[in-house]
C-alpha cells in the first residue's frame, strides 16, 4: 500500500511540472477561438488581428478612415482620381523601405489573384477597388489610382484587409507568398495550423515598437476549455472574435484573478424575410414580425447585457452615417394587427394554404450568439398571431443552399461593416442586383430604390451623399427586407497584472500596445 | 488462393465501395463547395466568383468523371488539394493521423489496461461489491458525454489540483486528459465484456479439471480461462479503436488536440470534399486493416480458427 502511494505521489510531481511556470515580464500567450494562421496559400497568410502586416488605410473607433501606412490622401472634384502620399522611413522586416512601387505591386497583385477565399476575408476586387482602371507610381512615396466611376468611398472601401501590404519580394509570380514580409509591429515565428503560433517583436518598426518581446497564440476552439486555460495559467487572455460568450461573462468577472473587457465591434445581428413568398412578401408581415421583439429585453436578458440594441440597419459606431431615430419599436398589439390583416389578404388573394413559418438558423453562428433562444422567443410570440413557426438548424452551407433557393420563411444572421462605408449594406441587400438581396431571396429593389443607391455610391458631394443615405434608412426601416436585432460587443478575458490588451472595432487585437504592470 | 490473399481482394473491393460512398454522398449534400470556399470569410461572392472557383475546383465537370479521376489519383497516392487552403489532402490527412493516432493508440491502453483487470476483478467477485462498483462504472462510462466528462476532469485535474493541463498538444503530460476521456466509453465496454466472457469460461468443463488438478487459482484464471475469455475481448479492442479514430472529433476540440477528427468535422462543415474523401478512404483503410489484423490475431490465439481455415483452404 505504501508504494503505492509512493508511486502516486512520484506521478503527481511528475504531471504536476506541466503547470504553467509564471510567464516572463516581456511574454504574453493569448488563447483564440480560431486559427490566425491559414499559411502561404492564404491571401493574407495571417490574419489582421496579429498586427504582422498593415494596411494603407486604416478604420477608427467611428468606422472613419485613418491614415496608417498611408498618410494622407486627396481626390479629384469628380472623385475618379486618388493619390495616397505614403509615410516616409518605414521598413519592411527585411529592410527594405515601403515605397510606391510596392504599394503599386500589392495592388497588381490583389487585381491578379482575385477572387480568392480566405477564412479572414473574401479577397475581391471589386469590393476593395470598384471600377479601378489602373494604379499608377507617381513618385517615390505618391501612389495614384485612377477609376472609371466617381468613388468617393474609396479610402473606406480599401480600409483593413484590402489594402494589405506586403514587401513584393514575399510573392511568386502568381501571388502566392513565398515568405511573409511586412510592415507590423511583429513578426510571425514558429506557426502550426490547428495549435497556434509566436509572434517576435520588430525591432525597426516605425511607430513606438512593441512592449511585448514575444507573443504566443494559442489555438482553443472550445469555450470552456478556453476559459478553463486562462483560469489555470496557461494563457495570460482570451480574446478575438467569440473568445468569452455572453453566458461566460458572470463567471469571469466572479474571478478577482481575471478581468472582462468589452469592446462594440462592427457587426450587427438581424432578421432577413424571403420576400418572395407569403406571408412576408407583404411588408406588415414583415413588420409584425419585428415588432414582436423587444430588443431592450433581449439584450438585457438573452445577451445579459452585453450588446447593443438595434438603432438602425447602419451600426451606430459610425455617427456620420447612422440615424439613431428609427430604431425599431416593441408593439405586439400592432404586430397583431398587422399581421391578421397582412394574413387576410393573403388568403383574398387565393394565396397558398397556409402552412408553418420556417425559421432557419446557421450552426457556426450558434457558438458565438444565442440564436437558439431568440429563435424561440420569436417562435413563442408568433404563436398567438396565428403563426406556428418552426426552427431548423442547419450548417452553414446547407444554410446558405436554403437561403439561395428561398426555402425558408426567416433566417437569423450576423453582417459586419467591415469598411463604414453605407454602400456595403445598401447596395447588397435593398439594391434590386444587391449580391445578398438576389442570393437570400429578399424581395428587396424597385426602380426608387436602386436609383437612390446608385446615386449615393457615386456622389462625391458628402451632404448629398448623407441625404442619399439618411433616405435609404427610412426606406429599410419601413420596408423591413432585414430587421437588425442588436449591434454586437465582444467580449475578452485577460489575468490581472495585464494591461492595454483590447480588441477594435473590426476584432483585432490591441498586441503592439499589451503589457505587463507587473 | 491463400487465406491471406483472399482478404486482401476483399479488403481493396471495400475500399472501393467505400471511396464510391463517400464521394456520392458528399457531392448530395446541399451546399455549394466553392460558394462556402468564398464566403467562409463573411464574403459575398458574385455568382461570377463562384463559377470561377468551381472551375477552379473543377466542379463544372460530371460526377461520374469526377469521381474516376479521383479514383486514378488516389490509387497512385495523390488525395487531391483541400478546397479551402489548397494543401494537399494527405499532408493534412497524414499531420492529423499522426496526432489522433497518439491519441488513440494511448486511449487504447488506458482502456485495455482498466477495462480488463476491471472485468476480471468483477467476475472474479461476482455478486460482491468490486462486482456492483465495476458495474456501476461501466454504466456511468458509457453514459456520460466525453464533452462533459473531459470538461469535468479539466475542472478536477488540471483547475482543482493542478495536475496537468487543460488542453493543447505541447508534450506529453498534454496527452492525459484527453486520452483518459477518450477512454471512457471502450473501458467501461471492455470491463463488461470481460466479466460477461470470464464468467462463460469459468464455468467451462477444461476450467474445473484444471481446478480438480489442483492448480492454484491465478493459475487457474490468467492461464486458462482468461486465455480463451480474451477473444471476444481482442475483437472488441479492434474496433473501439476504429471507432475512436473516427468519433475523436469531440475530445480533440475540447482538448483543443489538433487530430483528425476535427480537421474532418470542420472539412464537412465547409463542405471540402477532397478532405472529407480522402479521410473516409483512410479511415476505411484503417478499420478494415484492423479489422484483417484481428482475424489474423485470432487464428495465433485459438487453434481452432487456424485448423478450420486450413481444413476449408484445402
Amino acid at each position: 500500500m505504501s508504494r503505492l502511494l509512493a508511486l502516486l505521489v512520484a506521478l503527481g510531481l511528475v504531471v504536476g511540472c506541466a503547470g504553467p511556470p509564471p510567464p516572463p515580464s516581456d511574454t504574453l500567450t493569448v488563447g483564440v477561438s480560431r486559427d490566425l494562421v491559414e499559411g502561404p496559400r492564404d491571401p493574407y497568410f495571417v490574419h489582421a488581428s496579429l498586427r504582422v502586416w498593415e494596411s494603407l488605410v486604416e478604420l477608427d473607433d467611428d468606422l472613419e478612415p485613418r491614415p496608417l501606412l498611408a498618410e494622407s490622401w486627396s481626390s479629384s472634384a469628380d472623385a475618379r482620381t486618388w493619390s495616397f502620399q505614403l509615410r516616409p522611413n518605414v521598413k519592411f522586416h527585411d529592410g527594405s523601405p515601403l515605397d510606391a512601387a510596392a504599394v503599386a505591386a500589392n495592388v497588381e497583385r490583389f487585381l491578379k489573384i482575385s477572387p480568392r477565399p480566405s477564412p479572414f476575408f473574401l479577397l475581391d476586387k471589386s469590393l476593395a477597388y470598384g471600377s479601378l482602371r489602373s494604379v499608377e507610381v507617381s513618385g517615390p512615396l505618391t501612389v495614384q489610382f485612377r477609376l472609371d466611376e466617381p468613388t468617393p468611398m474609396l479610402p473606406n472601401m480599401m480600409a483593413g484587409f484590402f489594402s494589405a501590404i506586403f514587401a513584393p519580394s514575399s510573392f511568386d509570380a502568381n501571388g502566392d507568398f513565398v515568405k511573409l514580409v511586412a510592415t507590423g509591429p511583429f513578426q510571425l515565428g514558429e506557426w502550426k495550423k490547428g495549435e497556434g503560433a509566436t509572434l517576435e517583436r520588430f525591432d525597426g518598426y516605425w511607430r513606438d515598437r512593441a512592449r511585448l518581446k514575444t507573443v504566443r497564440i494559442k489555438v482553443l476552439p472550445d469555450p470552456p476549455a478556453r476559459l478553463a486555460a486562462l483560469r489555470a495559467g496557461e494563457v495570460q487572455a482570451v480574446a478575438e472574435l467569440g473568445a468569452i460568450l455572453p453566458d461566460q461573462a458572470a463567471e469571469v468577472a466572479a474571478d478577482s484573478r481575471l478581468k472582462l473587457g468589452s469592446q462594440t465591434i462592427a457587426l450587427s445581428h438581424y432578421l432577413f424575410f424571403n420576400g418572395t413568398r407569403t406571408p412576408f412578401s407583404d411588408a406588415r408581415a414583415r413588420l409584425a414580425i419585428s415588432l414582436l421583439l423587444d430588443r431592450r429585453g433581449l439584450v438585457s436578458t438573452v445577451l445579459s447585457g452585453h450588446g447593443t440594441p438595434a438603432v438602425s440597419v447602419l451600426h451606430p459606431l459610425s455617427s456620420r452615417w447612422t440615424r439613431t431615430d428609427l430604431a425599431p419599436v416593441h408593439d405586439p398589439t400592432r404586430a397583431a394587427s398587422l399581421m391578421a390583416t397582412a394574413l387576410s389578404a393573403a388568403a383574398n388573394a387565393a394565396a397558398p394554404e397556409r402552412r408553418p413559418v420556417s425559421l432557419v438558423l446557421s450552426a457556426a453562428l450558434l457558438g458565438r450568439a444565442p440564436y437558439k433562444t431568440v429563435a424561440e422567443i420569436l417562435q413563442d410570440r408568433a404563436a398567438p398571431l396565428g403563426l406556428d413557426v418552426q426552427i431548423t438548424v442547419l450548417d452553414a452551407a446547407a444554410y446558405n443552399a436554403a437561403l439561395k433557393a428561398g426555402d425558408y420563411d426567416i433566417a437569423m444572421g450576423s453582417q459586419g461593416w467591415p469598411n463604414g462605408d453605407p454602400h456595403y449594406i445598401f447596395g447588397r441587400y435593398l439594391h434590386s442586383r444587391g449580391q445578398l438581396n438576389v442570393d437570400r431571396r429578399l424581395g428587396a429593389g424597385d426602380p426608387a430604390t436602386d436609383e437612390l443607391i446608385d446615386r449615393g455610391v457615386r456622389e462625391p458631394s458628402f451632404e448629398r451623399r448623407k441625404a442619399v443615405y439618411d433616405r435609404l434608412q427610412e426606406l429599410a426601416a419601413d420596408q423591413v427586407h432585414l430587421t437588425p436585432l442588436w449591434h454586437d460587443v465582444a467580449l475578452y478575458a485577460y489575468r490581472d497584472g495585464l494591461a492595454d490588451l483590447g480588441m477594435d472595432v473590426n476584432y483585432r487585437m490591441t498586441l503592439a500596445e499589451a503589457r505587463w504592470t507587473r | 488462393m491463400p487465406y491471406f490473399g483472399q482478404r486482401l481482394v476483399r479488403l481493396g473491393l471495400v475500399l472501393l465501395l467505400v471511396s464510391g460512398l463517400a464521394f456520392g454522398l458528399g457531392n448530395l449534400a446541399p451546399g455549394d463547395p466553392a460558394e462556402q470556399a468564398l464566403r467562409r470569410g463573411g464574403g459575398e461572392p458574385t455568382a461570377e466568383a463562384i463559377a470561377a472557383l468551381r472551375e477552379r475546383f473543377g466542379l463544372d465537370r460530371p460526377l461520374p468523371l469526377r469521381y474516376l479521376s479521383w479514383l486514378g489519383q488516389a490509387l497512385i497516392g495523390d488525395l487531391g488539394t483541400s478546397y479551402r487552403d489548397r494543401e494537399p489532402v494527405l499532408r493534412h490527412l497524414l499531420r492529423g493521423l499522426s496526432f489522433t493516432a497518439v491519441l488513440g493508440v494511448t486511449a487504447l491502453g488506458v482502456a485495455v489496461g482498466l477495462g480488463v483487470p476491471l472485468g476480471v476483478l468483477a467476475a472474479l467477485r461476482r455478486g460482491g461489491l468490486a462486482d456492483q462498483a465495476v458495474r456501476l462504472l461501466a454504466v456511468l462510462g458509457f453514459a456520460v458525454p466525453s464533452f462533459w466528462l473531459g470538461l469535468l476532469l479539466i475542472l478536477f485535474f488540471a483547475l482543482t489540483l493542478r495536475l496537468t493541463p487543460t488542453g493543447g498538444s505541447d508534450g506529453p503530460a498534454h496527452l492525459i486528459l484527453p486520452a483518459l476521456t477518450l477512454a471512457a466509453r471502450p473501458a467501461a465496454g471492455l470491463a463488461r465484456l470481460t466479466r460477461a466472457t470470464l464468467l462463460e469460461t469459468l464455468n467451462r468443463d477444461y476450467v474445473r479439471a484444471a481446478r480438480a488438478r489442483g492448480l492454484a487459482e491465478p493459475s487457474v484464471v490468467l492461464g486458462h480461462a482468461l486465455r480463451n475469455a480474451l477473444l471476444p475481448v481482442v475483437t472488441f479492442a479492434g474496433l473501439a479503436f476504429g471507432r475512436m479514430l473516427g468519433g475523436a472529433a469531440i475530445v480533440e476540440t475540447v482538448f483543443a488536440w489538433p487530430g483528425l477528427g476535427r480537421l474532418v468535422v470542420e472539412a464537412a462543415f465547409d463542405r471540402d470534399y477532397p478532405v472529407v474523401q480522402g479521410f473516409v478512404l483512410l479511415s476505411g483503410a484503417v478499420f478494415v486493416t484492423l479489422n484483417l489484423s484481428v482475424d489474423l490475431m485470432y487464428r495465433t490465439l485459438d487453434p481452432r480458427v487456424r485448423r478450420t481455415r486450413e481444413e476449408l483452404g484445402r
